[in-house]
């Protein structure tokens, strides 16, 4: 399903600027929400650029619009402020991929959609 | 009129690398002659996820670092770059959103060949200048490509360069600025060609030294200055070879040259290029250095460039990644076909 | 609320079946159910089916289940859980019996994957993911389980070793299985060789693309008891149900499926019973070490053991607490919204006497577990056989 404008657009605060939401009780959700749990109220938060990874896999055959980046790596990343994300991690020697190792955020292009679709960007991480 | 210079520098090359070896392999050609004549040993290449757009982000992120600043303090940006990822629909608008520096700042793409780099900066420079901006962004950023199998193929390359101007905190004023273009046609492309053409031969006297001297000894002359001003020069550089040439021709020594000459391990980053030798020189420069840059764009027209470097470059130096590290280390050598796969050049169905 | 009986079943041989549509899987599975029940009319019928949209282009599956079944102006309701729809379907439609509101019930999953290419059929499993957070940063199924199963590797020396017994388990339950869609064993070695699909789940840790349909009817006990005699009375015992984040980034522990340990616990406190009492299990093993993960949030080993349990045997047909008897998902097939409901029918055969070459020696209380996604959603229930 080729990815249209309005979505596209909508999570631009969050694929570009990183923008964040913090809870007074100290967590952090991103993207930001409507709604938080226990009727909580949060304040906007960047997050923090740099982090170690948590887990990680190597994908032989991924999703058709990443396939010619195959073989690549995913890695859930704890960034240093504590909130989590899920990203690609590139400029990497596949072999060197480590649970711990301490990567930050780089603005890359994901995925185009088709020859003549939008342009989709956001953010990979490399070894820091 | 304050004084106005660079506030801010940041350079951003890939860790791709590909051999001219590799490449004449490919289609029998006789590396070492092309190595010789070129002056050129190997080139950056952009990976499947990165493109203008992508570099000139994470430069220009380097460049406010440098310069002290947050991204919404820019009240224009422009990117320069003959491989701009759309067609129509600004890559200015993706890099201020992704900087911050939306919604009140000014943007649209320029092209000029190899100076639109250049000309961003010199636009922003302007504009600071005039007093309607306090800050401008300027950046050169390119993923050009030649022709499989033609000359420019060994040497079209990635890499982006950002300069951030302003009236505070300069690192390097700019004290005076020169332009000398005509209507020479020595390489373009037309609208849906793939691959640009050009003149051969005719790319040289006529075109990049015509210009690119043209532009030196007006802005020595306009200036009063001599070579011996000079610590620093840097030219375009499409080969490892031009600009060594210019410098001989314009009387500079070839270590006043060296500290911006990257093309032998880079290759030509296009708009990038003159912009991305600058960051290099200011990378190690000292206060009081004079630095002279002449860009050139194919069509043709060179923008020159007078810098005087101040005390505040050595509290900046250090802020964000160097460039020679970026050139030299961590490199990844592709073969020909990973290199093809990367940059397009293999036929798939559409869609 | 009252209890509630399971008292037919049906389904159909499970696969690549380009001579059945969605449509039809579903009608055959029901039709098999309610002539095995031996019901002359049904009240109500749920459908479990995760896509049928992007996998046909056919929504509206109230509707359209109801006419081919032939049973308009049938009551009739499409629900959907990702690969926990199955299950979500038991649920709803035991609740409508226990509750008094129906009579006959009929309970079915269908899912007909294979009407699409390969990246369509991944990209809509994908969906069940978190699409902007997760799948457009990169992300399939086998790299979500792949980073759960290092995490859980690195945490507890869980070795690929243990993680391909299972595969080899499943597979020898599955040979048993004429409905399966692998119905052959697998070697140790062929599994621990097969290829790389995302480090370190290769090709045979991996559940398949399946074509399938699967139905049970439900009655009130008191009805089994009275009209439907011919087998051993089963019941729901327990039911539970939980959800947890979409995203595997925002649990708080990789190694461990909190939505299955709530909807266990209150299974088993709806049934007054505990770990212990559980005969046999189905669970879902989408991947190798999601049957690991469940085995631990269900009680059965301590957090960490069930890679040795599988290695030891515990969990084969001969073992102690034999989990998958059917095949499980990686032997028998992964139609998404009919897993759930085929494993209450493994359940209710194996309580029946009726597993034929896979029955276990007189269990009298089997577990089912069906989850969604990488744990997002978990339904557990509880059968009993009460003589």
């Amino acid at each position: 399903m080729k990815i249209r404008s309005p979505r596209y657009a909508r999570e631009i605060p969050q694929r570009y600027r990183y923008e964040a939401a913090k809870t007074a009780s100290g967590k952090i959700f991103f993207p930001p929400r409507l709604v938080y749990p226990g009727g909580e109220t949060a304040k906007p938060h960047m997050l923090a650029q740099t982090g170690k990874v948590l887990t990680w896999t190597i994908l032989t055959t991924g999703p058709a619009e990443y396939a010619d980046l195959a073989p690549y790596a995913m890695a859930i990343v704890e960034l240093d402020d504590g909130a989590r994300i899920t990203a690609m991690l590139v400029d990497v020697d596949l072999a060197n991929v480590k649970t711990g190792m301490r990567v930050r955020i780089e603005f890359r292009k994901i995925r185009s959609e088709g020859h003549e679709g939008l342009l989709c960007y956001g953010y990979k991480v490399v070894p820091e | 009129m304050p004084e106005v210079g660079i506030v801010g520098y940041g350079s951003y090359i890939p860790r791709f690398r590909i051999k001219l070896e590799s490449i004449a392999a490919v289609w029998g050609a006789d590396a070492e002659n092309y190595k010789r004549g070129l002056q050129l040993y190997e080139k950056s290449v952009p990976g499947p996820d990165q493109d203008t757009i992508t570099m000139s982000v994470e430069a220009a992120r380097r460049a406010l670092k440098r310069a002290g600043i947050t991204g919404d303090k820019i009240g224009a940006a422009y990117i320069g770059s003959e491989s701009h990822p759309y067609a129509v629909k600004p890559s200015g608008t993706v890099v201020s959103e992704a900087l911050g520096a939306t919604p009140e700042c000014h943007t649209a793409d320029l092209e000029f060949a190899c100076k639109a780099g250049t000309e961003a900066m010199y636009l922003v420079y302007s504009q600071v200048k005039a007093g309607v901006i306090e800050y401008g962004l300027g950046i050169g950023a390119d993923t050009s490509q030649g022709a499989p199998g033609d000359a420019l193929e060994y040497s079209a390359s990635a890499g982006a360069a950002a300069y951030v101007f302003g009236t505070k905190n300069i690192l390097a004023t700019v004290d005076f600025t020169y332009a000398f273009m005509t209507d020479t046609p020595d390489f373009w492309r037309r609208e849906h060609q793939f691959y640009p053409q050009h003149g051969g031969r005719y790319t040289g006297d006529p075109a990049y030294f015509k210009h690119t001297l043209g532009a030196a000894n007006g802005i020595l002359k306009k200036s009063g200055m001599k070579p011996e001003d000079f610590a620093y020069v840097v030219f375009h550089q499409p080969n490892g070879k031009f600009p060594m040439e210019a410098a001989k021709r314009l009387g500079f020594p070839r270590e006043k040259v060296t500290t911006g000459w990257l093309t032998p391990w880079l290759g030509n980053t296009y708009s990038g290029a003159s912009p991305l030798g600058l960051t290099a020189i200011l990378d190690v420069a000292k206060p009081g250095d004079r630095i002279l840059m002449v860009s050139f764009g194919s069509g043709a027209g060179s923008d020159a460039f007078i810098y005087t470097v101040k005390d505040r470059i050595l509290e900046v130096q250090d802020l964000a990644p160097k460039t020679h590290p970026q050139l030299h280390e961590n490199k990844v050598y592709l073969d020909y076909g990973r290199y093809a796969k990367f940059r397009g050049k293999i036929i798939r169905n559409e869609g | 609320m009252r209890d509630v009986a399971v008292i037919g079943v049906g389904l159909q041989k499970w696969g690549e079946r380009w001579d059945r549509s969605l449509r039809d899987l579903f009608a055959e599975a029901a039709h098999n159910a309610i002539n095995d029940a031996g019901v002359d009319h049904i009240d109500s019928m749920y459908i479990g089916c995760m896509s049928g949209g992007l996998f046909t282009a056919q929504e509206h599956l109230a509707s359209l289940m109801a006419d081919y079944l032939g049973v308009t102006p049938c009551a009739a309701t499409r629900v959907e859980s990702a690969c926990a729809s199955g299950g979500l379907a038991m649920r709803m439609g035991w609740m409508e019996v226990a509750s008094g509101l129906s009579d006959i019930v009929l309970v079915g999953g269908v899912e007909k994957m294979t009407d699409v290419t390969g990246d369509e059929a991944t990209f809509a499993l994908a969906t069940a993911a978190d699409t902007e957070y997760e799948g457009y940063q990169g992300v399939t199924f086998p790299a979500l389980y792949a980073m759960m199963a290092r995490a859980h590797m690195e945490k507890y020396g869980t070795t690929i070793e243990q993680l391909s017994h299972v595969s080899v388990k499943n597979h020898a339950n599955g040979a048993l299985n004429p409905d399966a869609q692998y119905p052959f064993t697998v070697t140790l070695e062929t599994v621990m060789n097969s290829t790389m699909v995302s480090d370190p789940l290769r090709l045979l840790h991996c559940s398949p693309i399946t074509d399938g349909g699967a139905a049970v009817i439900l009655v009130p006990a008191e009805l089994a008891k009275s009209k439907f005699k011919k087998r051993p009375l089963v019941t729901v015992a327990g039911s539970g149900h939980a959800t947890d984040t979409i995203a595997l980034h925002s649990r708080e522990d990789f190694t461990w499926l909190k939505a299955t340990e709530i909807a266990v616990k209150k299974a088993y406190a709806m049934a007054g019973v505990g770990p212990k009492d559980i005969d046999f299990a189905e669970v879902h093993d989408c991947f190798s070490i999601a049957e690991i993960m469940v085995t631990e949030a269900l009680g059965f080993f301590d957090k960490g053991k069930g890679g040795p349990a599988a290695e030891n045997g515990l969990t084969a047909r001969t073992g102690s607490k034999p989990i998958n008897t059917s095949g499980g998902l990686k032997s028998k097939g992964h139609p998404v919204g009919a897993t759930g409901v085929a494993q209450i029918i493994e359940i209710a055969r194996q309580l029946w006497g009726e597993a034929g070459k896979r029955q276990l020696k007189d269990p009298r209380r089997g577990l089912a577990q069906n989850m969604g996604g990488s744990g997002g959603s978990t339904l557990v229930h509880i059968l009993e056989r009460k003589g």
